[in-house]
């Protein structure tokens, strides 16, 4: 059995995340109640993305894995604390965005967040990659980890909702 | 002691935990914080001190011990940073202190009053299951007390007759961060991955 039961929890815990910080939304939610119930993951549940960001960033600068997880429209409110954090001191964090959105869409609220979240991805820095399954989570995770270990850049893996099932 | 400055109060602070990591706000805060403090991490980022301090102490274990030395201007902007304290402080009460130097003016923007001029701090701070006093004046002791009783501890201070103007750093951002780094690394014993794979 895998950690926590879920494929996705697995994932971050073979990827050596030990603390996941997350305001949650419709397409995550799932998957952090596995992570929450998940004794190899420390989560923490913020009101809001800023304090998300923080948490994990502050987790990180003691070289520990941590993961925030949020809706793209939550970059919207984790903007301030994404810009200073890692354009004026350097200190980046890993990232998994769900996609809100996407193409086929069907909810009017979600269109807004595709239309923000590729230009705030690009002005604040983050490099990005797009996860449409649950088998590309599991590989593409520990290259987000390869990429922010340089030190260099915040890493967003943008997930589309059946990368997280399962 | 009549009242505290934010030199005094600081100068307090190392005198009561000199080993401690410390996350510290901006502006005159910060100024003092590197006197005090040379390896902490002075972010000029208003509304992320608190957070960023409580995920520093979720990354350590004791007898490490990490203060966020937040400021009431930058709290104010980030009052959500709180909703997370109860849940970091049920793993890390024994790591963690947020204290809040509290000037009620807005300093470093041209000594502004705040808005609100008055708030109840400990009323605020409570209403979030948090434990918090008022630090006026007292001992090193008597300090290290209130930040074993207290999860968030305001430290009013009162700069009206500081006459130094506050000079600008000389430790960029990026430079305090890897400082800080540095300093976790020692106090964890666990460095920092290498930031790069080719020799």
């Amino acid at each position: 059995m895998t950690p926590g039961g879920s494929r996705f929890v697995s994932t971050l815990v073979h990827s050596g995340v030990e603390l996941v910080t997350a305001v949650p939304d419709s397409l995550t939610a799932s998957a952090l109640h596995d992570v929450g119930s998940c004794e190899a993951l420390t989560y923490i549940q913020a009101a809001d993305e800023s304090s998300a960001v923080c948490l994990a960033a502050g987790f990180a600068l003691a070289g520990r894995r941590s993961i925030v997880i949020m809706e793209n429209s939550g970059l919207r409110r984790g903007c301030e604390a994404l810009a200073r954090l890692g354009l004026t001191h350097g200190i980046h964090v890993v990232a998994l965005i769900s996609y809100r959105g996407a193409f086929g869409e069907a909810n009017w609220w979600g269109i807004g967040h595709h239309a923000t979240m590729a230009p705030l991805l690009d002005a604040l820095g983050l490099r990005s990659a797009e996860v449409r399954t649950a088998d590309e989570l599991a590989r593409r995770l520990p290259e987000a980890y390869s990429m922010f270990q340089t030190r260099e850049t915040s890493v967003a893996l943008v997930v589309h909702r059946e990368a997280l099932d399962g | 002691m009549d009242r505290l400055t934010t030199r005094s109060f600081l100068e307090l602070l190392r005198e009561a935990v000199p080993d401690a990591l410390v996350v510290a706000s901006l502006g005159r805060t910060a100024v003092e914080c590197a006197k005090a403090f040379p390896d902490s991490l002075r972010l000029d980022a208003m509304g992320c001190v608190t957070p960023v301090a409580a995920g520093v102490a979720l990354a350590v274990d004791e007898p490490s011990f990490v203060v966020a030395l937040d400021t009431d201007g930058s709290l104010l902007m980030e009052l959500s940073a709180l909703a997370v304290l109860p849940a970091v402080l049920e793993l890390a009460s024994e790591r963690l202190c947020v204290v809040v130097v509290d000037n009620a003016i807005l300093e470093a923007s041209g000594a502004m009053p705040r808005a609100p001029a008055k708030i109840d701090w400990v009323q605020l701070v409570a209403s979030f299951a948090l434990r918090a006093a008022i630090f006026e004046c007292g001992s090193a002791e008597a300090l290290v007390r209130a930040l074993r009783d207290n999860d968030v501890l305001i430290a009013t201070v009162d700069n009206r007759g500081e006459s130094e103007p506050l000079q600008p750093s000389d430790v960029t951002g990026r430079e305090a961060a890897v400082r800080f780094r540095s300093a976790l690394a020692r106090e964890t014993g666990r460095p920092q991955p290498c930031p790069a794979i080719k020799p």
